[in-house]
């Protein structure tokens, strides 16, 4: 279906671009488009680096129960509103097998708060448990389809994304959550059982890729 | 902020004060005649501006009210970059078209504690009108708004007359998409005024 709607999408822009000559082509321009459940880690094998100052991969990090991404960075109100609960979700999610990495992506030299100072301090801050790594070409960001801060993926046992979306359905307050989403997801992964609700959405931050290098 | 009793600014904090989560669509009606009249040229902090707390299905009442030959949406947050950098060439794009009929409405994704910096903002950027603030469950906003949407902002939606969306891009917009855009919205036999 995706592939149907974006060779509609071609053959629209082409006859867009053609009835109105315009020097670029409105329509459908939605972000990057997300890992498809049941897909496996993408660039696991890809080199990040942690705040302890050592490189870690996601495939290093995956654990024997799952394998939970957090796509965060330091300088979102989103991921600030959520960071303490993305702590607790992420040091018990390890404790119970589940490896655990956070991942920024955003370029620092869009947003200064988020260089490798400042995420250690807020690691340090928050008591991480788990990594908290640069993706220093974005890429992995890229690979997964992530397209904001925060954004979630879980992997089950057998590698397979199982869960893609929020931390909870209230950034803002959390005592208003109604839904503990990942919480949630992460039990039923360590429980071996399928996720409840396997994808969600909230509004977050654009992530600032880096630019592509040449090579 | 509540130091000041100017009638309009207790009217504006009244309104954002009786936002609770039961605040429905048809409160959020567009409220065009109350518009800031308290907002005078060259008031910078912006104390006077209304948002007015809007759920997704306002939005899209208002896309559809008939009003306009086509609507601009845009979800936007005084913290967010690419929203400010975005900003100015929206504006222009609108104004262009302003005279077509095209309008812009603009819904504020900030946190309560921003709101000042969101009225700052709209203030130095000349925006004088009531404006709304995002006041819905995250995920029922995006989806009514657009399936496709990941939720990442800015976000723009463009309608045409009558509240069909034509247009949708999420991250910073250029001069030439919005441009694009409303053109496609207002659709053939409009083009005669050529945006410049």
């Amino acid at each position: 279906m995706n592939h149907a709607r974006r060779t509609l999408a071609h053959v629209t822009l082409a006859l867009g671009l053609a009835m109105v000559a315009a020097p670029a082509f409105a329509q459908d321009d939605s972000g990057p488009k997300p890992l498809e459940l049941g897909s496996t880690a993408p660039m696991a094998t890809a080199a990040l680096k942690n705040v302890d100052g050592k490189s870690i991969t996601l495939a290093t990090a995956a654990g024997k129960k799952g394998t939970l991404v957090f796509f965060i960075c330091n300088h979102c109100p989103w991921v600030k509103a959520w960071q303490t609960r993305i702590a607790a979700v992420g040091n018990a999610a390890r404790s119970k097998g589940v490896g655990v990495v956070a991942i920024n992506a955003n370029d620092p030299s869009a947003y200064p708060e988020d260089g490798y100072a400042e995420m250690q301090k807020r690691a340090k801050q928050l008591g991480y448990k788990f990594a908290y790594a640069v993706d220093p070409t974005s890429d992995v960001a890229r690979a997964f389809g992530a397209s904001h801060t925060p954004e979630v993926f879980l992997f089950d046992a057998s590698g397979k994304l199982v869960y893609h979306g929020a931390v909870d359905d209230n950034a803002h307050e959390p005592k208003s959550v109604e839904h503990r989403w990942l919480e949630e997801a992460v039990n039923a992964v360590v429980a071996g059982k399928p996720v409840p609700v396997a994808e969600t959405k909230a509004l977050g931050c654009g992530i600032k890729y880096r630019n592509k290098t040449a090579s | 902020m509540r130091a000041r009793t100017v009638p309009p600014l207790l009217f504006a904090a009244l309104l954002v004060a009786s936002c609770g989560p039961t605040a429905r669509t048809d409160q959020a009606a567009p409220a065009r005649d109350t518009t800031a009249v308290a907002a005078a040229a060259g008031d910078t902090s912006g104390a006077g501006l209304t948002l007015l707390p809007i759920e997704a299905n306002g939005v899209l009442a208002i896309v559809r009210d008939g009003r306009a030959k086509a609507t601009v949406v845009n979800v936007w947050a005084s913290w967010c970059a690419p929203c400010r950098d975005e900003f100015p060439e929206l504006r222009e794009a609108v104004q262009a078209r302003a005279a077509d009929g095209v309008r812009l409405v603009l819904v504020s994704a900030d946190f309560d504690e921003q709101l000042p910096d969101a009225r700052k903002f709209l203030a130095t950027s000349g925006v004088h009108d009531t404006t709304y603030l995002k006041h819905d469950a995250d995920q029922r906003f995006i989806d009514t708004l657009n399936p496709a949407w990941s939720g990442s902002i800015p976000a723009t939606f463009v309608y045409d007359a009558a509240g069909r969306r034509v247009a949708f891009r999420e991250g910073r917009g250029t001069r030439a998409w919005f441009d694009t855009a409303i053109t496609q919205a207002l659709g053939p036999g409009a083009g005669h005024r050529s945006p410049s």
